[in-house]
């Protein structure tokens, strides 16, 4: 035993004599980590649940661990689209919206039909009782502004200058004859439109001999979104609250959990109403004593408090007379094979009862699109994916138990990865976060990591047990082997795990820091359990033969592969250099996507919902246009203040009262009309801030949103993605068309010439009301915009309200559309050919308003794109401490270099694969690159030392490199396994970046094995004979050929 | 129970609101005053019905709102939405007391620069669709609106039509909560708690949770439940002044969404009731009282 090995030594001794307490002690801190965690848990789950609004949970419901909101991917960047998206979240509404989607396509109405509105109006009026639906928007449920006269008044004398406002279908729709319904149809999709679905002659014969087919061009709003251009599919579009955690006093994951499980909640409120019409929702056996113990409630209040609870479209259940959750509803699906069976509640399924046979009230088939069930289908694909866990371990268990020959070595290394686990878990959760879909993986991760650190002590065990003197002796070698290279391996797997923390994508970042302290967590378990445990099981050969594991490399075996690869080394490392520069080129191809869909299996039902929508309507994804006034002016305010308006109001009034000659009002004098010029300014430029009323930017947006429809249209643009665009401009249009007679000339922006010309200058007048003089301020297209708006604000229902389009002060515009689900470069594709026709074709709108392309939708794109770069750093950083570590232990530059040779080939090489094949890789996958760098690493550290110390003891050459194959050649082998299966298992869940992110760590994990048994020590061949001839050159021999690169305390076997 | 003579009809009222919030002046900032000098009699209350005490107190309160002739005022609304950032506007309003065939309302608004003049006129009639005209400066025309929604919002503020409605007591079944204290920061209030649930089909919510001043015979307070049983709004009065010894005006109305964190504040000044009998602070004379015929459109285009 050399003097550097001593410290290892005096270690193993120091462990195997406190082996117990510490094992004991980590045991502990563990559990108590994990009780913190889940205490955190629930305090949080208690506050979530305890806030009233939150109903919906069955008793059986587990608690909320899981966050999948996709914020979580972006919130954390810091960039214009990201803050100006929350900020429009503030000013306007945060909020999703759930379609609700069904073609009439065998009506001649199409949906326009008796059936299908009544449909519509009834499924309207039931989602407005959801808590959590903040407004619906649908057919029937839209605002009709027009001029004429109203259904219910009969010929009124000034019915042309009558503005009309109201909704297109009041009361029932059953009761509307045809004309009426042909009537609603050429207000929705225009005459013209409307002419295809039932011929010029019927439209003729409900507009009237005079009617203009031009002037009815229906409501833009809705077409594309609430009603295909043919009017055979519709959607109702609900409007569901992101619940404001901050009123709730939440932060954090529990905002987080508050916020999802209330839309959660109201989601499930739709489905309920849907399933009821598909008669699939019937009375539990105990609702019958429900009702009645309601009613004989004296307190009307309580009674109150059960009918809401009782009639809670959210929930199944209710708390009944004694304390304990009642079912109040069966929600029936079919099973598919005609047996239907409750869906609330999976755990305790209840069957329909017997001879059920639904009785549908309408017979639409209904399709649900939306974020919030993306954001479940994420949720319940990681959870149903963490399920996939006691498989893994079961397959991993009986593997170890097979390889290594040891039930209590498999079981104890199991132990050591449940142990990093649980602590790992309980550390996030302590922190105050939940898990998603990226932090899901992080029990394979840490199974993967225990095990291979565990491995290596219970192979080393079971190889040297048939020769021990004495537990003692047995337990201290091991741990003496074992400490130093499991510490390197760890310490290297952490550092690859933590070069995740760099990313700005949050769970990347969280997977990150939860994995690298499971992985010391891990270390401590292996050096501290693992003795303890392997410490009480007897030593010496039972049965006489040494048993073998199956994999293990005898010395002969080692001998003459290590032979082979000394004399191939030259075809060896040619092949590995071909490889490099093949890897390096695709690579450097690769594309970084995160397409939602691809997210998913092919066959998820959520995905083909929403394949069926954009099919027919609109796409599921967000885009939204934000025009904002540049904030480079002086603030507003002090132009705007209550005293400085007042004065001058009352200046302007005086001038134009003595230009008008009234004899009660004295002339400005010098130092007023200063004041004035100078207040006129400053009111100026806070005009200047109200860019939403400005007819020449309003004009400039007209044409530029003509442009984007334009390209809309053309298959070959981005923009072809674009499936609708709503604006402000369409009200403001529309407005303009109805005051102006209905006339189609006027479905346009209205300007100065549209302004009364004897409104044009400013006036003042006596007002009737109170007997004072009343300055008129001069009218202009500005002024004519703001009060169209002004009176749209006051026919719409709050949900319609122009304030979701419009800020109330006027300086921000919102144009919203709807973006099919793509790949995230077609996503970005569609952010830049926004950006390039501004720039090139509008630069005076480009001047006069900022403008960002955002939405979630964006966001989550450009979350890939990040992830990009993200990943290059990661990996780099990565890189470059694993090689200064190596270099340092070894205390070798040279090693250092080379071992980057093995340990970046098996992960360029899958990953060139992707940009060789062209094939995108989805961005959360991109990331297994140093993750699997981390674990690659290892099998090199463990042939580098035992290589290093065979060169110590004496061996030259082949010897050494056979030396080292026979030391490393099983536990490499063993973890090599284990980690394949443990990614390996991953490919059986369905949450497609998991699943491409397990096969990739699988393949460059194995192929990290092959490498470390074949070219390393090909490399480290030629190392030899360079440094041996470099000696020769300077012709100072030294004692062994590698006296200054020693050190790895890696005692040889007895 | 709900009170079955409850005369409360059932008002067609999908129509009843009037565009521009005519009502503004009604239940906003109407609630109704004892007179301190000569108190209405107490009704002879029926304190064990809970629906026919909940409607009398409500009938009494609508009943100490009265006579006060004309009135007007200058008011602002400032809207803020989740983040606390607002924006305001000004209005000048002008009403016409008619007892039995409901009042006459201007509303005029003075700020932005850009609405200033544009006005509306509305005719409330109880029980059927208000008439409503509305006059826009920059195209110089009235144009009469028909059926604009009672849960419509008004001017996108947090009211809609259907708040700024009088609450008028015949349109509601009532039920009487319990007596309690409303506390604020500048004390205790004692108030009668009662529920109201709209009678009409135009409603945009459930029930309502009125609180009445004990003494003052005022609306202090009220929640509106949205369909589905929650609460949605809140909107509270403060700062009352008492004109003519009788009839309580609160100076500021704040409207808050529980669901969306965005709130409207109604800050009424130069408030004057009873015109003949109130002087004008500058020149110390009687005011010019306001009369019938001013109220048609020709008054909305000075």
């Amino acid at each position: 035993m050399t003097s550097q090995a001593a410290p290892a030594a005096r270690f193993a001794a120091l462990i195997y004599r406190w082996r117990w307490p510490l094992a004991v002690a980590s045991l502990l801190t563990i559990v108590g980590v994990f009780m913190a965690g889940t205490r955190q848990v629930g305090a949080f789950n208690h506050s979530v649940r305890s806030l009233g609004d939150l109903a919906g949970r069955t008793p059986a419901e587990p608690p909320l661990i899981f966050d999948p909101s996709l914020d979580v991917w972006f919130s954390g960047l810091a960039d214009d689209a990201t803050s100006t998206y929350y900020e429009i979240e503030d000013r306007f509404v945060a909020e999703d919206f759930v379609a609700v989607s069904f073609s009439a396509a065998e009506s001649p109405l199409g949906v326009f039909d008796r059936s299908a509105l009544a449909t519509i109006a009834r499924l309207t009026e039931q989602f407005l009782t959801i808590p959590g639906v903040r407004h619906v928007r649908s057919l029937t449920y839209s605002p009709w502004i027009r001029a004429g006269k109203p259904d219910d008044l009969a010929a009124a004398e000034d019915a042309a200058h009558r503005l009309v406002v109201g909704d297109f279908v009041v009361g029932d729709p059953q009761q509307l004859s045809d004309d009426q319904l042909i009537e609603r149809m050429v207000a929705v999709l225009g005459a013209e439109a409307a002419s295809k679905r039932v011929g010029r002659a019927r439209v003729r014969d409900v507009l009237g001999p005079e009617a203009n087919f031009a002037d009815h061009i229906g409501e833009p709003s809705l077409v594309g979104t609430v009603v295909d251009e043919t009017g055979t599919t519709t959607a109702i579009q609900v409007q569901i609250l992101r619940r404001n955690a901050r009123a709730a006093d939440l932060e954090g994951a529990a905002a987080a959990a508050y916020s999802t499980s209330y839309q959660r909640a109201a989601l499930r409120g739709i489905e309920h109403f849907l399933r009821q019409e598909a008669g699939l929702v019937v009375p539990s056996a105990d609702r019958a004593d429900l009702v009645h113990w309601m009613e004989g409630q004296e307190d009307p209040e309580a009674r109150r408090r059960m009918r809401l609870a009782l009639e809670d479209p959210r929930t199944t259940f209710m708390v009944g007379p004694d304390g304990a959750a009642v079912r109040k509803v069966l929600e029936l699906e079919d099973q598919g094979d005609g047996t239907y069976v409750d869906v609330r509640d999976p755990s305790a399924p209840v069957d329909a009862p017997a001879g059920f046979v639904p009785e549908p009230r309408s017979s639409f088939r209904f399709h649900l699109g939306g974020q919030p069930l993306i954001e479940r289908n994420f949720e319940q694909v990681g959870m149903a994916d963490g399920g996939l866990m006691p498989l893994m371990f079961l397959i991993i268990a009986v593997c170890l138990a097979f390889l290594t020959r040891s039930i209590v070595g498999a079981a104890v290394s199991l132990t050591v990865a449940v142990g990093a686990i649980l602590a790992t878990i309980g550390f996030g959760f302590a922190k105050g976060d939940l898990l998603n879909n990226m932090t899901m993986m992080t029990p394979n991760l840490l199974t993967a990591v225990g095990i291979a650190d565990a491995v290596h002590l219970v192979s080393a065990w079971v190889t040297q047990r048939p020769h021990a003197t004495s537990r003692r002796a047995l337990i201290e070698a091991v741990v003496r082997q074992n400490a130093v290279p499991v510490l390197l391996t760890s310490i290297t797997t952490a550092v690859g795990f933590c070069a995740l923390t760099l990313s700005s994508v949050r769970p990347i970042a969280m997977l990150g820091t939860s994995a690298a302290f499971g992985t010391l967590v891990a270390y401590v378990l292996s050096m501290t359990l693992v003795p303890a445990v392997l410490s009480l099981l007897p030593v010496g050969s039972r049965r006489g033969a040494v048993p073998h594991a199956p994999l293990a490399l005898s010395a002969d075996r080692s001998r003459r592969l290590a032979e082979l690869i000394v004399r191939r080394r030259a075809g060896i490392v040619g092949i590995a250099l071909v490889l490099v520069v093949a890897a390096c080129i695709g690579v450097a191809r690769v594309e970084i996507d995160s397409d939602t869909r691809r997210f998913f299996p092919r066959e998820d039902p959520v995905m083909a919902d929403f394949d069926w929508m954009e099919r027919h309507l609109a796409g599921g994804g967000d885009l939204e246009i934000v025009f904002g006034a540049f904030e480079n002016l002086p603030p507003a305010d002090s132009a705007l203040d209550d005293g400085a308006l007042s004065r001058l109001e009352a200046l302007r009034t005086r001038r134009v009262a003595s230009e008008q000659g009234h004899a009660d009002m004295a002339p400005l004098g010098p130092a007023e009309q200063a004041e004035l010029a100078q207040r006129e300014i400053a009111a100026a430029r806070a005009a200047a801030q109200r860019i939403g009323v400005s007819p020449q930017v309003l004009g400039e947006l007209d044409r530029f949103e003509a442009r984007l429809r334009e390209d809309m249209a053309r298959p070959t643009s981005p923009l072809h993605l674009i499936s609708d665009l709503i604006s402000p401009l369409d009200i403001l249009r529309k407005m303009h068309q109805v005051q102006n007679g209905g006339s189609a000339a006027f479905y346009r922006v209205p300007g100065d010439a549209d302004v009364a010309s004897t409104a044009l200058a400013p006036r003042v007048v006596r007002d009737p009301m109170t007997d004072s003089l009343l300055y008129v301020p001069a009218q202009s297209g500005e002024t004519l915009v703001a009060q169209y708006y002004l009176q749209y604000e006051n026919g719409a229902r709050p949900g319609e309200s122009l304030s979701t389009q419009l800020s109330a002060d006027r300086s921000q515009i919102r144009m919203q559309g709807r973006l099919g689900l793509a790949p995230s470069r077609s996503h970005l594709a569609v952010r830049d050919r926004i950006a390039e026709i501004l720039d090139t074709e509008f630069p005076r709108l480009a001047a006069q308003a900022e403008v960002t392309v955002t939405g979630r939708t964006m966001l989550q794109a450009m979350t890939a794109d990040m992830v990009a770069t993200e990943f290059l750093k990661s990996m780099a950083v990565a890189l470059a401490v694993i090689s200064v570590l190596i270099g340092l232990v070894f205390r070798s530059a040279s090693l250092a270099m080379i071992s980057l040779l093995p340990n970046t080939l098996p992960i360029l090489l899958p990953l060139s694969a992707f940009g060789l094949l062209e094939i995108p890789l989805s961005a959360p996958a991109a990331f297994v690159a140093s993750i699997a760098l981390g674990v690659c690493v290892d099998d090199t550290i463990h042939l580098l030392a035992k290589y290093v110390a065979a060169q110590r003891s004496g061996k030259v050459g082949s010897q050494a490199i056979a030396e080292a194959l026979r030391q490393v050649g099983t536990p490499i082998t063993v973890t090599t396994i284990v980690l394949i299966l443990g990614f390996g298992t991953m490919l059986l869940g369905s949450f497609v970046p998991n699943q491409l992110l397990g096969s990739l760590a699988a393949a460059m994990i194995g192929l990290a094995w092959l490498f470390d048994l074949f070219l390393t020590p090909a490399v480290l061949s030629y190392l030899e004979t360079w440094r041996a001839h470099r000696q020769r050159v300077v012709t100072a021999p030294s004692p062994t050929p590698m006296a200054h690169a020693p050190a790895m305390p890696s005692g040889g076997n007895p | 129970m709900i009170a079955a003579d409850a005369t409360g009809r059932s008002a067609p009222s999908s129509l009843r609101a009037a565009l521009l919030g005519a009502h503004l002046i009604t239940a906003l900032v109407l609630s109704a005053s004892a007179s301190a000098a000569e108190p209405l009699p107490l009704p002879d209350f029926e304190r064990d019905d809970p629906a026919r005490y909940g409607r009398q107190i409500a009938l009494h309160q609508d009943r100490c709102d009265r006579g006060w002739v004309d009135e007007r005022a200058r008011g602002t609304m400032t809207l803020f939405d989740a983040d606390g950032d607002s924006v305001r506007r000004a209005f000048d309003r002008f009403v016409f007391e008619r007892a039995e065939e409901g009042d006459k309302i201007i509303i005029r608004f003075a700020e932005p620069a850009e609405i200033k003049g544009v006005a509306a006129l509305t005719f409330e009639r109880p029980g059927t669709a208000d008439d409503s005209w509305l006059y826009l400066p920059a195209s110089k025309r009235v144009r009469r609106i028909s059926g604009a929604n009672n849960t419509a919002s008004f001017q996108g503020t947090e009211f809609t039509y259907e708040d700024l409605g009088s609450l008028d007591a015949r349109e509601y079944d009532w039920r009487f909560l319990e007596e309690a204290h409303d506390e604020h920061d500048s004390g205790a209030t004692p108030v009668y708690r009662l529920e109201a649930v709209p009678t009409y089909d135009d409603t945009g919510y459930s029930r309502l949770v009125v609180s009445i001043h004990r003494q003052a015979w005022r609306q202090e307070r009220v929640e509106y439940f949205d369909p589905s049983g929650r609460l949605l709004k809140t909107r509270l009065s403060r700062d009352w002044e008492q004109f003519h010894g009788r009839f309580w005006r609160a100076r500021e109305i704040e409207m808050v969404n529980h669901q969306t964190g965005k709130r409207t504040v109604i800050e009424l000044t130069d408030q004057r009731l009873d015109l003949a009998h109130s002087t004008d602070p500058r020149s110390g004379r009687n005011l010019r009282p306001l009369t019938e015929d001013l109220f048609t459109a020709r008054s909305l285009q000075p």
